[in-house]
């Protein structure tokens, strides 16, 4: 601390008049004579030992118990821990007299909090002031009641409190009347009651209205003003109720403007602004939406718009509160200029304060008529220029609303321009997803999406929206047009581009959208040749500089191995491209010679990796399997030579692969010599049975598709050139190692590559039975010898992690089901019968879409199984106006010849307004082709993105069944979703009048993710879905509020199958479009 | 509600949310460091996370608000003011060494003007007369325990005596309030009533 202030302290005592300095002055003084941290910390040590040696020995003495609580207070407020002392607090507020149980009080309110399990012991003491104690005592008690009380307590003091309603005393009713708002509305949302204690304190209890209603009928003004806040709660829940008292309401802010309270109550000169605003907040609540309350409402707030004018800010405040009110009420001529001239005035004003009012007034003003903004361009642009970051971020916000298609590409080039200064991570993920929702609602062409979509990707991690890249690639993947204009084409142009340039600093959802856009639309541009992709993704994946360090294996690690799952399926796709186009080709001698030659590098290579120790003895292992290869090749001379050869070397070396394969742990335990530590693991999680069974099921069905189809192959031509590192560069992760090992083997026989992966678009989807029938013979076998049964992955790890998801968990069922996928289709030819349903139910089965893209269903088109419906549903932003002359451009063009004669500040100004033509461009005729232009574009991703989470089906139930399983599934979640406002309608359109509206898009947007409606009574809705993997039930219990949020309740008898089922509820009815909404209009 | 001065020394926190003690220090770390790097002459409104914060700069003291979306930005400004307003009034030209000293007046003036966080009382000359009357019971509290044990025997002062002096009569917290009582009598009128 300063040393001024150690002086000042000094002083202090011979001010007071000498008297001897108090306990906490000496304390105060040695802290202030600190000159270290630790010099202070432990000077309150010994502090709090003190205090605590006193408080625990001497008999209560209230003097000194409160005069020890004052110093804790001071050691608490510094910041140390003082636990024990809380039931000090306790003792005093219970045992003190009036001056030491007021301070009792407040050491009880600073140092607990509502839920401490100390508070059981408050509730008595309360509990006797409040009903026996003097008027003081009771606004004690009523201020602490009103803070402190536990949730399970409210039933017992909420009845005391009720009477106090009656008090003579109007300072007791008026704390009375705060605290019976704080308790009622408290403990209502407050989700750790039970249902019955809920409904006994529900406001629409009529009981509770009455109660409030005496408070705001009382005759002291302040026990009036209390109870405004506690209309509030009641006007959202209930706002029909409330309109009633509208005409009370407007009598009771006239008289406030027109000074007819007493002088205590205006601020400043200004009359009683809290309770003006409080009453300006509840008409915004009551006149949304509806005409007629707003005709009551429109000549009180004009006069109170006219009487707040004057210099004092508290005037200012309550004119902003008049304009936000009138931008929610239906718009009123009159009134919306005046506002608008006091939004200009703000904006004009010197004061920082009132610019940032008057931006964010001018932000609420636009949300209902864009066009307002027009006539503050140059106040706008100035606030767009300030210093100071939050005015700034005000006036982004202010120009989201007004985005058009226009002025889209100016308006995001100013949020990516904020996004790079940023340094907050809130801010940044807050305007890198309001970028994202403006470039694909918006985006004028697609070359410019997806320059948008990178720069955002290829930012921090951390700031990027959960659901990218996957948004993206939804679009890519919906979009059906393949020319050199389409999205596809340039997306992989920009991500071609972007992936030379991929260092350790990439971020994942990057190098994701990378990968996945390479494997899967790389055909678009037919001069990129497969090899050079799949080189491209192994170098990623393995970079080139540490295939031959030591490091090759901690370099590869770096790389999350949800990422390295993405890379290799990206690699299988095109390996699978390369394969099917060599199959359909003949063989051509030259290409295998130049293959061999290839091969002969590779080898090279290999061999130095194994040479540096890195690969142990399975590295080495390769490099004599890929010399011995290499020797044959460079003998062939044509094709049956060529035949002949590979199955020569087929029969010897297929048996060696799957040795090495079943060796894996062995060849591991040698290798660990190299390596310290992760290789143990490694051998831990191979030698556990589930991951040995998963893999002896495909070895098995290796096996036997492979001996039918090898015997015909060319196959070990392919072999030598695969570009993927040893199994022993990679992670250790089985569900990798996994990856890697099958797409060794499917290269091995591109003809069994192509018919597991068959490249053409139109490919039929395989049928796939996922019980998996034909491996019942040898999985009983297998059985018999000792093996442990399969159990399922979600129930593998239940009990240690509990509702938790783990990723691994997910890679692993996601894997299984890949190779599922891979192994069944080779033997459906053989003609076995499946299940006509089951692969569509297999598709919906994997819970994340980064497993997804290589689904099932082998090499699907989309990452997900797209309903018919939603495929048709293209989303118009892409369909990009590139002729459309843009108005930016335009206007540059004339400013820029203008300006030549002009002096340098005038271009400054030109660049200025050249600027403001391209932010405001389009603002004032959105007016009319706004709401209908917007609602094409409803069908954005978002909504459509929402389907591919599901991972559960509709549910036929009758609403006994639903009852029966509602009330034998245990497992909970509580949430409330406030669906958004409808882009591009006004607020003031009379679009909700009823909940009938909102049930609709309820009913919708559930069904649309899977949701069966059970049944549907009032508002209340009944939803029931099953789980792909298991068929167990979800229930989901749903009201819809008439503030128009939707509270629901989700259900299911396993905690597991909770979180997911409310995160897809979530996104369905939080989702932007508003289908039923678009039908409305 | 948080006070700290211009070093990042906290004088004064009420918090009418529940946060756990880590969340709290967490946040008091974040909003001291985004404050305090604040340029002289910016707005007073930032956006932290989910909230908006209100600070205001008296001399070397921070005043500072968290509000959420729905609240009025200006107006929360006006109640810091008012806040200082009744501190100065109290304290008689306030500094921050007062605030540091008696910070317990401090709370029980802010306790006040706000309750649960909504505003409470905004007549400066009521919260003073509430504050007050706290005071003067401290005083006559501790006068009668004075009395009760050994200087009113002798002089043959009894509670009986006492209660004559005061014209309410019965249980001795009530004597205290008296003068703010009269106060109020006098100057409160009922104008406002809703006419339904």
């Amino acid at each position: 601390m300063s040393r001024v202030f150690g002086r000042a302290l000094a002083v202090l005592p011979a001010e007071l008049g000498g008297s001897a300095p108090g306990p906490l002055h000496t304390l105060l003084s040695a802290l202030a004579s600190a000159s270290s941290r630790q010099e202070e910390e432990s000077l309150v040590r010994k502090e709090l030992s003190i205090i605590h040696q006193q408080l625990n020995t001497a008999n209560f003495n209230p003097d000194v118990a409160s005069e020890c609580l004052v110093r804790l207070i001071y050691c608490a407020t510094l910041g140390y821990p003082i636990g024990f002392c809380t039931i000090h607090a306790l003792t005093l507020a219970q045992r003190g007299s009036s001056w030491h149980k007021r301070l009792g009080y407040l050491a009880c309110c600073l140092l607990l909090h509502e839920n401490h399990e100390l508070l059981l012991l408050l509730v008595n003491t309360l509990m006797k002031d409040l009903q026996s104690g003097g008027p003081l005592e009771m606004g004690m008690a009523l201020m602490v009641a009103g803070q402190l009380t536990p949730p399970h307590a409210v039933s017992s003091i909420m009845p005391i409190v009720i009477d106090k309603l009656a008090h003579s005393r109007e300072f007791v009713r008026q704390k009375a009347v705060a605290a019976l708002t704080f308790l009622t509305f408290r403990s209502c949302s407050d989700k750790s009651l039970d249902n019955e204690n809920s409904d006994n304190c529900h406001p629409s209890n009529s009981y509770q209205r009455d109660v409030f209603l005496r408070a705001f009928g009382d005759r002291d003004p302040s026990v009036m003003a209390a109870s405004l806040p506690a209309l509030l709660h009641l006007a959202k829940r209930d706002p029909d109720w409330c309109r009633t008292l509208v005409p009370a309401l407007v009598g009771v802010l006239r008289q406030v403007i027109e000074g007819r309270l007493h002088g205590d109550f205006s601020f400043h000169g200004v009359p009683s602004p809290w309770l003006q605003i409080d009453l300006l907040r509840l008409f915004s609540l009551l006149g949304k939406g509806d005409h007629g309350t707003s005709q009551q409402i429109y000549e009180v707030l004009g006069e109170c718009m006219e009487r707040a004018r004057s210099k004092q800010m508290s005037a200012w405040a309550v004119l902003s509160e008049c304009i936000r009110t009138l931008s929610v009420l239906p718009p009123h001529l009159e009134l919306w200029t005046r506002a608008s001239d006091f939004v200009g005035e703000m904006l004009q004003s010197s004061n920082a304060n009132l610019q940032y009012m008057g931006v964010r007034c001018l932000a609420d003003m636009a949300r209902v008529e864009p066009g307002t903004v027009l006539c503050h361009r140059p106040s706008v642009m100035c606030a767009l220029e300030q210093p100071d970051p939050a005015i700034r971020r005000r006036t982004l916000e202010l120009l989201c609303r007004v985005v058009g298609q226009e002025n889209v590409e100016a308006v995001c080039g100013h949020l990516l321009s904020a996004l790079r200064d940023t340094q907050d991570p809130y801010e940044a993920r807050s305007l890198a997803s309001r970028t994202l929702d403006l470039a694909y609602r918006f985006s004028p062409n697609s070359e410019w999406l997806v320059g948008i979509v990178t720069e955002v990707l290829s930012m921090r991690e951390e700031i990027i929206p959960p659901d990218e890249p996957g948004r993206f690639l939804w679009l890519l993947v919906k979009e059906e047009e393949e020319s050199a204009e389409s999205l596809k084409f340039h997306a992989l142009q920009a991500l071609m581009a972007s992936s030379t340039a991929i260092s350790s600093r990439t971020s994942q959802p990057l190098l994701r959208a990378i990968t996945w856009v390479l494997g899967e639309i790389s055909h678009v541009q037919p001069d990129l040749s497969p090899a050079d992709i799949s080189s491209r993704l192994s170098r990623i994946l393995v970079p080139p500089a540490s295939r031959q360090g030591s490091h090759a294996r901690a370099s590869s690690l770096s790389i999350p191995i949800e990422t390295q799952a993405w890379l290799l399926t990206g690699l299988s796709k095109v390996l699978s491209r390369q394969a099917n186009e060599l199959g359909n080709a003949s063989l051509i001698t030259e290409q295998i010679r130049e293959e061999s030659k290839d091969g002969g590098q590779d080898v090279e290579m290999t061999r130095e990796a194994g040479g540096g120790g890195e690969g142990g003895s399975f590295a080495r292992k390769d490099t004599d399997h890929f010399l011995e290869k290499a020797e044959i090749f460079s003998k062939v001379d044509d094709q049956i030579k060529n035949m002949n050869a590979s199955q020569k070397n087929q029969t010897s070396s297929s048996p060696e692969v799957i040795e090495i394969k079943v060796n894996g742990s062995q060849a591991g335990l040698s290798s660990e010599e190299c390596n310290e530590s992760g290789m143990g693991e490694r051998v831990d999680i191979m030698g556990t049975s589930d991951v040995d069974q998963d893999k002896v099921c495909l070895d098995k069905y290796e096996t036997e598709a492979g001996k039918s189809e090898i015997s015909k192959e060319d196959s070990g031509t392919r072999q030598i050139k695969l570009p993927l590192p040893t199994l022993d560069l990679l992670s250790d992760d089985p569900c990798i190692q996994q990856l890697i090992d099958e797409l060794r083997r499917l290269w091995a026989s591109p003809s069994l590559f192509a018919t597991v992966l068959p490249a053409s678009p139109g490919c039929q989807t395989p049928l796939v039975d996922p019980s998996l029938p034909f491996l019942d013979g040898f999985v009983a076998e297998a059985m018999r010898k000792g093996a442990a049964p399969y159990i399922p992955p979600q129930l593998r790890q239940l009990d240690k992690q509990g509702s938790s998801y783990d990723a691994r968990e997910i890679q692993v069922s996601g894997a299984f089901s890949e190779s599922v996928g891979h192994g069944t289709s080779p033997t459906s030819t053989a003609g076995n019968s499946w299940a006509q349903e089951a692969g569509s139910d297999a598709s919906a089965d994997v819970p994340q879409p980064a497993t997804r893209v290589w689904g099932p269903e082998g090499r699907t088109r989309c990452p997900s199984p797209a309903r018919p419906t939603a495929t048709t549903s293209l989303p118009t932003p892409l369909s990009g106006s590139e002729s459309g002359s843009r108005p930016s451009s335009v206007l540059g063009a004339v400013s820029h010849e203008e300006s030549r004669e002009r002096e340098k500040d005038e271009e400054i100004q030109e660049g200025r307004k050249k600027l403001a033509a391209a932010l405001f461009a389009g603002v004032g005729n959105i007016q009319e082709h706004g709401s209908l232009s917007r609602t094409n574009r409803d069908l954005s991703p978002a909504s459509e993105s929402t389907k591919d989470v599901s991972s559960h089906t509709a549910l036929a139930l009758s609403t006994e069944e639903f009852g029966k399983l509602w009330t034998s599934a245990i497992h909970e979640t509580r949430f409330a979703v406030s669906p958004p406002d409808a882009p591009g309608l006004p607020n003031h359109l009379p679009v909700a009048p009823g909940k009938a509206w909102l049930l609709d898009f309820a009913i919708q947007a559930l069904s649309a993710v899977g949701f069966h409606n059970v049944a549907t009574a009032g508002q209340e809705l009944l939803f029931a879905a099953q789980d792909t993997k298991t068929g167990a039930p979800l229930l989901l219990h749903c009201i819809v509020l008439l503030t128009g949020d939707i509270q629901l309740c989700a259900r299911a008898k396993a905690p597991r199958l909770v979180q997911p089922m409310a995160l897809s509820v979530q996104r369905a009815l939080s989702s932007p479009p508003w289908p039923a909404l678009n039908q409305k209009s | 509600m948080l006070l700290f001065s211009r070093q990042g020394c906290i004088r004064l926190q009420k918090w009418f949310v529940a946060a756990g003690e880590r969340e709290r220090r967490q946040t008091r770390r974040e909003l001291l460091t985004t404050v305090l790097a604040r340029a002289p002459r910016s707005s007073s409104c930032l956006q932290w996370r989910d909230l908006r914060i209100i600070y205001k700069r008296y001399a070397s003291l921070y005043f500072c608000c968290a509000i959420e979306e729905g609240d009025n930005e200006l107006l929360t400004l006006e109640l810091i003011h008012r806040y200082v307003e009744l501190l100065d009034q109290y304290f008689g030209s306030v500094c921050e060494l007062d605030i540091i000293f008696n910070f317990e007046k401090a709370y029980f003036i802010l306790d006040e003007l706000l309750l649960g966080g909504e505003v409470q009382e905004t007549s400066k000359r009521v919260v003073l007369c509430a504050v007050q009357e706290a005071d003067d019971l401290q005083v006559v509290s501790w006068f009668f325990d004075k009395l009760s044990h050994d200087t009113a025997k002798p002089f043959g002062i009894t509670h009986d005596v006492l209660g004559t002096l005061f014209p309410f009569p019965g249980r001795r917290s009530h004597i205290g309030s008296l003068g703010s009582e009269l106060l109020l009598m006098k100057s409160r009128n009922t104008l406002v009533r809703p006419c339904s």
